[in-house]
């Protein structure tokens, strides 16, 4: 996995690198503003001492408050972390949510640790970074292994020390200050995208054909829409099964299937023919979407890849090798920055309710994301265009644009 | 490999290689074995000579992280062997691992006695040692010398080719 964070790097350095920036400019975007390290330990609940390294980077708040999620998994170290907060100040960039960058982790197993520990050790690491977070300075969300519930903890424990503050995090319940449409964000985001994409090359999304990688929340909400749209879900697959059926699957069934099964697995839904992964990113289809892990495309997976467009749901799911290939065979590929940035735009839109201590409807949300995106989209389609770039470079060039204008502008 | 290829014997002859071979001993370690511990006394170093071995840390709060992969011939063990620190990680065999296990008595007792192969051997593990510093002081001077400052026209000109070139 570490090649990931890596593979990011990379394609900051290349865009920077074709808008020849100076290498001391260079390092000045690249550098973390603050990294905090904490260790938090907690009382196990068969009496023992647990303590476990946790994490905040913020990266780089020229465009305003830092904004990044908080993840709990036993490799998160301060690379990691500090290469996934650069990643948001390039996304909240590109989509042009007032945010920095930044990203949070706890290096913990949390399949190890029963709810109430999960739940002292959230509390915990909110007593050690309360200071360095809040609505006007820092927002975590969830990400990988946190959730609603997660946030609703350290809304609570900030409380303590702040007073009731929902703005503090996103991603929060419904119930407790949440957005409406916050769920579905990213998967709307990506179907967005790939509506978007296909209309650029004169291709209709009626009828068009859609292989799938990952059916969690971003998989199945973007198929859910690309179906309602008239697309057709031909292949699919996850982490215990891969599936295809030429008709088109049926993606709020396969919603519900996944949902009750007990692996969360697409294995077993009826009336398919059993896949591979291999077929399925190599099958003649007009849109591949990776939306489970990083690094799954490449060279070798991307020399057979036969679809006209690539929409990344997943954070860096394609290598810049890889990529290099696929821009070399026509491969239009919606980078992940921008594809999967409807999450990003809903936290805002998440952060903006709670400041004006309003909700707004669903639709109020929907529109509004869509409006957003596509005005991110077309950015970053014109800045293409008129650079003969691939849609990555452009989207980190852009971002770069923007980071860079307001780092100057608000002077050193 | 065979003995008198090995690194650290390079001054040796026939004689004084097989001399101090059958004064450490040789052993294998299967596949999977965990045969230094982090924390554990550094007594001995191991002169391995075929096989590959993870170098890695135990995490605070379960788990490991990896340092390093090795492939003989290598040497494992000799900085806590010569400080007198315990083992600051942990050594687990990958494949099948051959080597020489050399234990700090022994040594001493060969030096102590005046013996030339122990002195030589020593003297080829001060040169690998001092090898290292020399890499990483290299290391430390390239990290200094990356930290360059920026300057306030850097920035300015920096803000120019923005609005100038990539605002459309």
């Amino acid at each position: 996995m570490a090649s990931h964070f890596e593979n990011a790097l990379k394609y900051f350095t290349d865009a920077a690198r074709v808008m020849d920036v100076s290498r001391s400019i260079e390092r000045l975007l690249v550098t973390p503003m603050r990294q905090m390290k904490v260790e938090v330990a907690i009382k196990r609940d068969d009496g023992s001492v647990a303590v476990f390294d946790g994490y905040r980077v913020q990266h780089n708040g020229a465009r305003g408050p830092f904004k990044g999620g908080i993840r709990y998994h036993p490799e998160a170290d301060d690379d990691e972390v500090n290469a996934l907060a650069s990643l948001m100040t390039w996304k909240t960039a590109v989509v042009g949510t007032p945010f920095g960058g930044a990203k949070g982790g706890m290096a913990v197993d949390p399949r190890q640790l029963s709810l109430g520990e999960l739940e002292r050790l959230t509390r915990k690491f909110v007593d050690q970074i309360h200071f360095i977070i809040g609505p006007s300075v820092d927002i975590p969300a969830p990400d990988v292994n946190t959730n609603a519930q997660t946030m609703a903890w350290i809304v609570d424990q900030y409380a303590k020390y702040h007073g009731f503050e929902p703005g503090v995090v996103t991603g929060k319940p419904i119930e407790i200050y949440g957005s409406q449409g916050r769920e579905e964000a990213t998967g709307r985001g990506v179907a967005l995208c790939t509506k978007w994409a296909l209309a650029d090359l004169g291709l209709p999304l009626d009828g068009a054909t859609v292989a799938l990688q990952g059916y969690g929340n971003v998989g199945s909400w973007a198929a859910r829409f690309l179906c309602a749209w008239g697309a057709r879900l031909v292949a699919v697959g996850d982490h215990a099964a891969y599936l295809k059926n030429p008709e088109g699957f049926d993606a709020e069934a396969l919603a519900e299937h996944v949902e009750a099964s007990p692996e969360r697995s697409v294995k077993g839904f009826p009336g398919a023919d059993q896949s591979s992964a291999e077929e399925l990113f190599a099958m003649d289809v007009d849109v591949l979407i990776p939306a489970a892990l990083g690094g799954v495309l490449t060279d070798e997976v991307a020399a057979a890849v036969r679809a006209r467009v690539i929409v990344e749901g997943a954070n860096g799911p394609t290598v810049p090798s890889a990529h290099a290939r696929l821009v070399k065979q026509d491969v239009v590929v919606v980078p992940d920055i921008l594809a999967n940035a409807g999450g990003v735009t809903v936290s805002y839109f998440e952060w903006a309710q709670n400041t004006q201590r309003f909700s707004w409807e669903k639709d109020d949300v929907e529109q509004k994301l869509e409006k957003q995106l596509r005005k991110a989209y077309d950015e970053v389609t014109l800045l293409a265009r008129k650079r003969s770039l691939d849609l990555r470079t452009a989207a980190y060039i852009l971002a770069i644009r923007e980071v860079g204008k307001a780092t100057a502008l608000r002077g050193l | 490999m065979d003995y008198k290829d090995y690194p650290l014997f390079k001054l040796l002859n026939a004689t004084q290689v097989d001399n101090f071979v059958s004064a450490c001993g040789e052993i294998t370690f299967r596949p999977n074995t965990t045969f230094i511990e982090q924390g554990d006394p550094g007594d001995r170093m191991y002169l391995v000579l075929s096989g590959e071995l993870r170098v890695f840390l135990d995490k605070p709060g379960g788990g490991e992280q990896d340092l390093v992969t090795m492939t003989a011939p290598a040497v494992i063990g000799e900085i806590e062997m010569l400080t007198g620190d315990p083992r600051a990680a942990s050594v687990k065999s990958l494949s099948e691992v051959r080597a020489l296990e050399v234990r700090y008595d022994v040594l001493r007792r060969r030096i102590e006695d005046g013996d030339p192969a122990t002195l030589k051997v020593f003297f080829q593990i001060g040169r690998v040692l001092a090898c290292r510093l020399a890499a990483m002081n290299k290391k430390i001077a390239e990290l200094g010398q990356k930290s360059s400052k920026v300057r306030l026209d850097d920035l300015h000109a920096f803000q120019q080719k923005l609005v100038n070139e990539w605002t459309f």
